[in-house]
């Protein structure tokens, strides 16, 4: 890789490439929202969910690696810091957009409302206290990114540690009010750590393709050489396979003890035209990562790290669409302006993001590895 | 041909790795180097091509996975397919948690089997040390001295440059290994080691070559797994009312039947009941046989000669159908019978609804009326025989009377 000649000429293209992706993506959601109201809400809320994760993402690798001691990820955390950078944007949106749903969440408004469900969750679900979580959550996440960054030095253990429990308790409240409520009388346990794995995993692959680009661009990253990406690469390859065993984990405890009130939510996913749609999201999350990752030689390839970490990222938004829409469009998978309007809005942001990276000088880092860059 | 080497020992790690770096600029052959532990970065430095112990990894994950998916497959599917929870035999999702373990272990028994091949490690094997201290702190370089032009004063200079410690030049016969037994070892370890190793291979020679004796029972371990305590049910209920109906009432649907378990009755029952089904109702008849594979056929036998599996192993047989006096009793008799058994005949009327009870007499006429028509072919046979053989005619034999085969349908 070397570095782009002309920088602003390049970002100003890719600006303008983010303001038409983001306003066609708007114009296109408008449009859906005219057919489904119900179906553009539920867009907008996937991807706000989905670009609040990256940034959450980022700040659980800033914490992770300030609780670990680590040194080998030093490089890496000026990418970390520009992911988690985006966080006060991204959660007020993600937030916006929940308290925005209280006019379509089923426990909120019409006869679900008042449904057969136990007296907890007729308390938690209340509109108010769904409000004030829902702002707790996003005040929270802007406050430990603002918290983790607050000093020159990365965050020490305590600090780190303290973000982990309030990022993972957080992140995982959050799966279950704004997507588990969609279906407000299904549960599972296990939906806070599968929110996390695939947050995590989708938020890795943004610091791959964001480190790529800000080492092309040369505004940072400059000492992270085939070594880091490669551990990067484990990471990745790791976490995509925790987002399956979780995956899996969740599936079979349903399918095997096969209770009707929780099968339901396998059933209207793995029937019909959503039963592609469903291996599709494994194929993209698990099957591909796993079999282009298992050879060393790939995860030190910038070329193919970007390309499928980009795999990744797409198929994130595809699990969060199997948890969002299903209970919104019905019987078989609605693709419509709605949806094609979130896809355009969620690839427009990340462009625009990686487009005001380079005139943010990244912050200096200084290496405690020796080690050369070598760069692809 | 002997051979002299150059044996520098360090204490950093990070000097090691410069030292190599630096010695192999220079074009030296390094020969081996010595570590505690993994030193990253050392491969890299030392220009090693990656190791290949990961192919065994994924070689032996992949059977494993493989195996176990088949076998799996085999004993749930084929061999032995058992109903649990009605899910398919061939069940994929149920797999896959074994699959994985399996992959995991085979995976990692692949690696250290290929690890153990590769580096000729046995049981009694014992380790030949370059330094004694190489397996606590210290790490070792070894360089070849190579030919004629090799300076080992400048080689040394350059290790010492880098904090090498202790740089000495040794002198190996031909195929002596670059050391020595580490003096401060166990001695005995190396043999108790390839006891253990005998051991092993002694338990699995004797079990694989022990005659078993299938009709014998196992030794069991935790014998309550097998066999479960047979508490008797609805004890703790005794006297409460779940127990026992209130008086005066009866079940919802329930039938009297207003007789007693005496022969008295049982003629009685003969002459106040009869079949409600005709015999002609097919299904009855297919129920009545289903029934009769249950509940009869252990004692009674296919064809009801009395000849089942029961009576063969000593109890006593009841009497054949096909007898006369069998055939003489009436429908209401033969379900009295049924409802409150005979002699050694248990009571059956808390297993069968009534109307299995009389589907089940209309399978025991049906039985009787298929005895006598093939006793009566058999005897027209016995005649033409006889017939033919008086004439000498060359008549074609007839085929031998061929009893119905024994219908045993199982339970709908």
């Amino acid at each position: 890789m070397t570095p782009a000649p002309d920088l602003q000429t390049d970002a100003s293209v890719l600006r303008r490439w983010a303001t038409g992706l983001i306003m066609t993506g708007w114009a296109a959601l408008a449009l859906g929202a005219m057919f489904s109201a119900e179906r553009a809400w539920g867009n907008l809320l996937l991807a706000s969910v989905m670009l609040a994760g990256l940034g959450v993402g980022g700040a659980f690798f800033l914490a992770f690696h300030g609780v670990t001691g680590a040194r080998w990820s030093t490089p890496l955390l000026p990418a970390a810091r520009q992911l988690m950078a985006t966080l006060p944007l991204t959660a007020c949106a993600a937030g916006a957009f929940a308290v925005s749903g209280l006019f379509f969440y089923p426990w909120a408004h019409g006869e679900a409302a008042h449904g057969a469900t136990f007296w907890f969750k007729n308390a938690w679900l209340s509109p108010g206290f769904f409000v004030g979580r829902t702002v707790a959550y996003a005040v929270l996440w802007a406050l430990v990114a603002r918290w983790l960054v607050s000093t020159r030095s990365p965050a020490g253990v305590g600090r780190s540690a303290v973000a982990l429990v309030v990022l993972g308790v957080s992140v995982s409240a959050s799966g279950f009010d704004w997507i588990m409520s969609l279906e407000p009388l299904w549960f599972s346990t296990m939906f806070g750590a599968y929110q996390f794995a695939g947050l995590f995993v989708s938020a890795l692959a943004a610091l791959v393709v964001l480190t790529a680009w800000l080492k092309l661009t040369g505004a940072g990253c400059a000492d992270v050489g085939e070594s880091q990406l490669h551990d990067l690469g484990k990471l990745l390859f790791g976490f995509s396979c925790f987002w399956m065993y979780i995956w899996f984990s969740q599936y079979m405890l349903i399918w095997y003890v096969n209770i009707t009130e929780e099968s339901v939510y396998f059933i209207r996913r793995m029937q019909g035209l959503w039963q592609p749609v469903t291996l599709l999201s494994i194929g993209l999350n698990w099957a591909i990562p796993f079999f282009v990752l298992l050879p060393r030689p790939a995860k030190r390839n910038w070329r193919v790290m970007v390309r499928i970490s980009l795999v990744i990222l797409a198929g994130r938004w595809l699990d969060l669409y199997l948890m969002v829409l299903p209970p919104l469009s019905g019987h078989d998978p609605a693709c419509g302006f709605a949806e094609l309007g979130g896809l355009l809005l969620v690839a427009g942001s990340l462009v625009r993001f990686l487009a005001r990276v380079p005139s943010a000088p990244a912050t200096t880092s200084t290496s405690l590895l020796s080690e050369p860059a070598a760069t692809a | 041909m002997s051979r002299r080497i150059l044996l520098a020992a360090f204490h950093d790690e990070g000097d090691l790795i410069s030292a190599v770096r630096a010695l192999r600029s220079c074009g030296t052959t390094i020969l081996d180097v010595y570590s505690p532990y993994a030193v990253h970065g050392l491969d890299d430095a030392l220009g090693w091509r990656p190791s290949r112990l990961t192919w065994a990894c994924g070689l032996g994950g992949a059977a494993g996975a493989l195996f176990i998916l088949w076998y799996q497959f085999w004993t749930s599917a084929v061999d032995w397919p058992l109903n649990i929870g009605g899910k398919p035999f061939n069940s994929l999702p149920a797999f896959v948690p074994v699959i994985f373990e399996a992959m995991v272990l085979c995976g990692a028994l692949g690696t250290v089997l290929a690890f153990f091949l590769v580096s000729r490690l046995r049981p009694g094997k014992r380790a030949r040390l370059i330094r004694p201290q190489i397996t606590d702190d210290r790490f070792a370089l070894l360089v070849e001295e190579t030919d004629a032009t090799f300076d080992a004063t400048q080689i040394s200079a350059l290790l010492a440059e880098h904090h090498a410690e202790q740089i000495e030049e040794r002198v190996l016969g031909n195929g002596v290994a670059p050391g020595v037994k580490d003096p401060d070892a166990w001695p005995y370890l190396g043999w108790l080691n390839f006891g253990l190793a005998a051991t092993f291979v002694a338990v699995v020679v004797t079990i694989l070559y022990t005659p078993r004796n299938l009709g014998r029972p196992n030794v069991e371990f935790m014998p309550t797994m097998r066999r479960s305590v047979p508490l008797e049910p609805q004890t703790a209920l005794a006297g409460l009312p779940a127990a026992r109906p209130i008086a005066g009432t009866i079940a919802r649907d329930a039938r009297p039947l207003h007789y007693q378990a005496t022969p008295e009755d049982e003629t009685r029952a003969g002459e106040q009941l009869t079949n409600p089904f005709k015999t002609d109702d097919a299904a009855a008849l297919e129920r009545g046989r289903a029934v009769y594979a249950n509940f009869c056929v252990q004692c009674h036998g296919p064809n009801g000669e009395g000849d089942g599996l029961v009576p063969a192993r000593g109890y006593p047989p009841p009497p054949p159908w096909s007898a006369e006096k069998s055939r003489l009793l009436k429908d209401g008799t033969l379900f009295h019978v049924i409802s409150y058994g005979r002699n050694n005949m248990p009571a059956h009327r808390n297993q069968l609804s009534q109307e299995d009870r009389w589907n089940l007499v209309l399978n025991i006429r049906d039985l009787q009326r298929r005895a006598v028509q093939a006793a009566e072919q058999a005897s027209a046979a016995a005649k033409a025989a006889k017939a033919a053989s008086k004439n000498d005619a060359v008549a074609p034999a007839s085929p031998a009377p061929t009893p119905q085969a024994p219908f045993v349908p199982s339970l709908p």
